[in-house]
């Protein structure tokens, strides 16, 4: 009983938690880049979940004033927006990224790339 | 406070200008680069009438669309912003103006989308230094960041695989700043950076001290703090010179500021407590980056390598001044900001001209330079000297304030982080430096010359900015400087 009033109550931000550590080990565990990219993408999403489940309040009506209501609190709403169309934004320049990596390499599979020169480690290169 | 438009043409003349470029580019051949120009000459002349009218008579406010904060989105030129956009708009209007044979040569036939996204870029630092709203920050912040992907990846083989590295390292990086922002829209419910500040004294510590370490964290992978510096060396070694060039100076000084604006004008006013752990974090963070940065530039071959890793460094001794928080903490921090832009300018364009004119890549080759390239090895000699802090030049005061600082406070390893990482400088700078000078070469007549008149010319005029604002210094850091730090001694964090 008290574990459900628990995730009643913390639901939102347990998702959200969820949400970026998924995003997160997507972002470093994948090979795959698209993989990594997706991972991006859940993370943002989760701090638009974030956002949202802050201006929600309990017992709360829609943001148009008619006196005395509690209201969930839109100004999170407008924002989130802006951030969903920069998130949309920054997947596309990942994705246009993707493209011409795979036609330069022919593959997006970081393993199957070999070694990046430009990532070669910084001892290594000095010798 | 006054209320006034003309901060906000700071970063609306460039937005607009980067339509127009890439319309006028596409219709007339070569148009782009004059809208380009004439954009940051405007923004330039702009911001250097604001610094002084800022310092007369105080602070300049615009309330965008009327509304006024804490509802709406503020915008505020005060003392340090109008500094920053001094030397952010000045900065790109040399760089832009000088490498145009650069771009020429090195983005054939791309050069419209270049310029329309170098205005893009300015665009966003300039709005990043001058907003007052955390989430217009983190707008502009994005803006910054994407058009720093599509410069970076638009070089050669590799980069777009660096440029899709930046964009997942540089998207978390703004998304843990949001993160951090909507704790403090939550715990204060404004976003306004002033507004917050007042408020966040009744708010939980514990939800203002999580907001704090998430932004310390997202803006330090922005200003590429050891040890979140991995994306920049890969970065620049593979992008455009010219988009180095513009993007080394600038995109990571910018965002040490905004990491400077937020601890300061957000937590400076709040808890202590939240205040103090966020300080120790960048100061120790900034004492690693400046040890490590320094040897790790020491260990590269390729010259752009060795400057990124320099730029980690010299971020760190940035990080240091905040971190310290003391007056000469944060002078040093300020004025090194601005050094540090005008070095990483120079030694990038000339990285281009060894690149582009040369062939050379790595800084064992730097010899075919020695007496072919008198004015490019000219000023990269001084941007290096003020890299080391030898004293007239610019680049020693940043560092003696911040050494002072530690020292004035007794945090004797904080201090010898910096000695140590100066003495790795010293060892970088003059490996360069010998390879440009006194490396023996046969004489032959033969070969490429000295690289194009506007590309030198923006380096020798950089490299003379180092030395006039280093003799200068005192007048500087008393005029344009102390006025724009917080007022230290209302936190309690005198001297």
């Amino acid at each position: 009983m008290f574990f459900l009033g628990y995730l009643v109550d913390r639901g939102p931000y347990l998702l959200f938690v969820l949400l970026v550590v998924i995003g997160v080990f997507l972002m470093m565990s994948q090979r795959n880049m698209l993989k990594a990219v997706v991972g991006l993408y859940l993370f943002q999403t989760a701090v638009i979940l974030q956002f949202i489940t802050i201006s929600f309040r309990r017992d709360g009506s829609v943001p148009i004033v008619e006196g005395g209501l509690e209201l969930h609190n839109p100004l999170p709403h407008a924002m989130m927006l802006t951030a969903i169309v920069v998130g949309v934004a920054t997947l596309g320049v990942a994705i246009a990224l993707l493209r011409r990596i795979q036609a330069e390499s022919g593959t997006i599979e970081e393993r199957a790339m070999g070694p990046d020169e430009a990532a070669a480690d910084a001892v290594g290169t000095a010798r | 406070m006054t209320t006034s438009n003309l901060p906000v043409l700071l970063f609306v003349i460039p937005f607009v200008a980067s339509l127009f470029a890439a319309g006028g580019g596409w219709l007339v051949r070569g148009a782009e680069k004059w809208v380009t120009l004439a954009a940051l000459a405007l923004t330039a002349a702009l911001s250097l009438l604001a610094l002084p009218q800022v310092l007369a008579s105080g602070s300049l406010h615009t309330h965008l669309g009327g509304w006024a904060p804490p509802i709406g989105i503020e915008v505020l030129l005060d003392p340090l912003s109008a500094f920053m956009a001094v030397v952010v708009s000045v900065v790109a209007f040399i760089v832009v103006a000088g490498a145009g044979p650069q771009i020429a040569e090195e983005l054939h036939g791309r050069e419209t989308v270049w310029y329309a996204t170098v205005l893009l870029l300015t665009s966003g630092l300039m709005g990043l230094v001058i907003t007052n709203d955390l989430f217009n920050l983190f707008v502009q912040i994005e803006v910054v960041s994407l058009s720093a992907y599509a410069l970076v990846a638009a070089g050669g083989r590799g980069a777009p695989r660096a440029g899709l590295n930046y964009l997942i390292i540089g998207s978390m990086g703004a998304s843990m700043y949001l993160i951090g922002a909507g704790f403090l829209f939550a715990a204060t419910g404004s976003l306004n950076i002033t507004d917050v500040a007042a408020r966040l004294g009744e708010a939980d510590p514990r939800l203002a001290l999580s907001a704090g370490l998430l932004i310390v964290a997202g803006l330090g992978i922005k200003m590429a703090l050891f040890p979140l510096h991995v994306w920049m060396p890969r970065a620049y070694a593979v992008s455009p010179t010219v988009s180095a060039s513009l993007m080394a100076p600038l995109v990571t000084k910018v965002s040490a500021y905004a990491l400077l604006r937020v601890i300061f004008w957000v937590f400076g006013a709040g808890t202590l407590v939240v205040e103090e752990l966020l300080l120790h974090v960048i100061a120790w963070a900034g004492a690693l980056a400046a040890l490590f940065g320094g040897v790790l530039a020491f260990l590269q071959k390729d010259i752009r390598r060795l400057l990124a890793y320099s730029s980690v460094g010299q971020m760190g001794i940035v990080a240091l001044g905040i971190g310290i928080a003391n007056t000469s903490g944060l002078t040093g921090a300020v004025l090194h900001i601005a050094s540090d832009a005008l070095m990483k300018a120079v030694l990038f364009l000339a990285a281009g001209i060894a690149l582009l004119r040369f062939g050379v890549r790595n800084v064992d080759e730097l010899h075919l330079l020695r007496g072919r390239a008198p004015w490019t090895a000219a000023a990269m000699t001084v941007a290096l000297l003020s890299l080391v802090g030898v004293p007239p030049l610019s680049g020693f005061f940043g560092k003696w304030y911040v050494l002072s600082a530690a020292l004035i406070e007794g945090r004797w390893a904080l201090a010898a982080a910096l000695v140590i990482g100066s003495l790795a400088t010293i060892g970088y700078s003059f490996r360069i430096i010998e390879k440009l000078y006194f490396t023996p070469v046969e004489a032959d007549a033969a070969g490429p010359r000295e690289g194009q008149v506007p590309v030198v010319a923006a380096c020798v005029v950089m490299a003379a900015l180092l030395v006039v604002v280093g003799l200068s210094n005192d007048w500087i850091v008393r005029v344009l400087v102390l006025p724009g730090l917080p007022g230290m001694a209302a936190f309690g964090m005198v001297p």
